[in-house]
């Protein structure tokens, strides 16, 4: 089961260009990071097959149900009153309240009053409590959410519903444990910063990784993998 | 004329928009002429009408209607109405943006076709428009205290194809006016 962007260069009204190849492949969780602007959405939207590359293709494997999270989560809406969009989900109305902490009659609610933040959570809760995709996207997951509702959608990533999750972020200070990164370099080009041994992939992690992970690194830890209690694990462990 | 709107892609909409739209004119037209109406006339009229705007909408460039609103009508009312006009002309850029991701969002959903996705897209759309405006009001009134009119001096770059649309759009207000005299 996998996503495999086959030599794929992606232009945006011949502004910039992105270079991608590389098989987001295999059980886990993907995170791809850059600089605003590198074209992380657009990727996403490629991956997903709304976007069309100047070059290259995507070839899908034993991937056929799949979903992507928008930036902007008042894009997906389609019910009027909170519980009407919940139910457009096949999801039970009460359950995903809880899940998405809008408990408190906000089912009566018309969906887009709801705050923005308030929308992403619901979305989230929505998307990542479906039956499980057996890839889903997530553009900007992180953005509009206070840390504990960040903590609380990487808990959820972390229990693997979805055999394949792919995050696109510029998150720097909550983030879900990773399988593989990926990062978008100046210039336009995606890079693997290694997979599956997230441990000897993070001293490579060069453009996006949080404060918590370089400290860990200047001081000589090697956090096992990219959660700010994997940084403190790591140097609890040199320092006992 | 289609040639000229047509020589750069950008001044038209996509195919779709298109057909509906001259679809819905040529509609119009052979229904006025198949009742005794004069259909061709009216067809060729707003099809002259449509393309100038798609021209107009196109090659417009951020801050010409800033510049004629405020040269034409001065600091206050013209800062007004040329605000309101760039408002107004950001927020259709946008939207054409809004509607290919609403669509692309509702695709991946599972759409249940383009007729039950016009309620939801138009009602998103709608409410987004009413959101950022009230946003664009509020940072308007809060960083630059707005409250009415403003100082603004336009400026305008002239090229030689200018000279050519200046006469053109002459000619196309003196045949209007000519048939509006006739049709008096």
């Amino acid at each position: 089961m996998h996503l495999n962007a086959d030599k794929l260069s992606l232009s945006h009204g011949g502004e910039w260009t992105l270079s991608a190849n590389g098989i987001f492949g295999g059980e886990g969780v993907h995170l791809v990071t850059g600089p605003v602007g590198s074209g992380k959405t657009t990727l996403a939207s490629a991956l997903a097959g709304i976007f069309e590359p100047a070059s290259g293709r995507i070839v899908r494997e034993g991937v056929s149900r799949l979903s992507l999270s928008m930036q902007f989560p008042e894009y997906h809406v389609t019910g009027f009153l909170v519980k009407d969009e919940i139910r457009s989900w096949h999801l039970p109305v009460t359950e995903t309240l809880r899940k998405s902490g809008l408990e408190g009659g906000r089912q009566d609610r018309k969906t887009l009053t709801l705050s923005r933040g308030e929308l992403k959570r619901l979305h989230l809760a929505c998307l990542l409590g479906s039956p499980p995709w057996d890839a889903v996207i997530l553009d900007e997951p992180f953005a509009g959410l206070d840390c504990k509702e960040k903590r609380r959608v990487c808990a959820t990533i972390e229990e693997k519903r979805h055999p394949v999750t792919i995050i696109f972020t510029h998150e720097q200070a909550v983030l879900p444990a990773a399988d593989v990164i990926w990062e978008i370099e100046v210039g336009g080009t995606l890079i693997c910063r290694g997979g599956r041994v997230p441990p000897e992939a993070i001293p490579a992690w060069k453009g996006a990784p949080p404060r918590y992970l370089t400290r860990a690194l200047e001081e000589g830890a090697r956090p096992e993998n990219i959660r700010l209690q994997d940084a403190k694990e790591a140097l609890c462990r040199m320092h006992a | 004329m289609g040639g000229v709107v047509a020589r750069n892609e950008r001044n038209l909409p996509g195919r779709v928009a298109a057909t509906v739209i001259f679809g819905a004119i040529m509609l119009f037209a052979g229904f006025t002429e198949a009742f005794g109406g004069d259909g061709i006339s009216y067809g060729f009229r707003m099809t002259v009408v449509t393309l100038i705007a798609f021209w107009a909408f196109g090659r417009g460039r951020e801050g010409d209607l800033m510049n004629t609103a405020v040269w034409a009508f001065g600091d206050r009312i013209g800062f007004d109405l040329g605000l309101t006009a760039e408002m107004a002309v950001s927020s259709l850029r946008r939207i054409e943006k809004d509607v290919r991701d609403i669509r692309n969002a509702l695709k991946l959903k599972g759409s249940r076709g383009p007729v039950y996705d016009l309620i939801p897209l138009g009602f998103t759309l709608t409410l987004m428009q009413i959101h950022r405006a009230r946003e664009q009001g509020r940072v308007l009134a809060t960083r630059g205290g707005y409250q009415g009119g403003g100082t603004f001096t336009p400026s305008f770059h002239c090229s030689k194809t200018d000279i050519f649309a200046f006469f053109s759009s002459i000619l196309i207000i003196a045949a209007v006016f000519v048939s509006f005299v006739g049709y008096l």
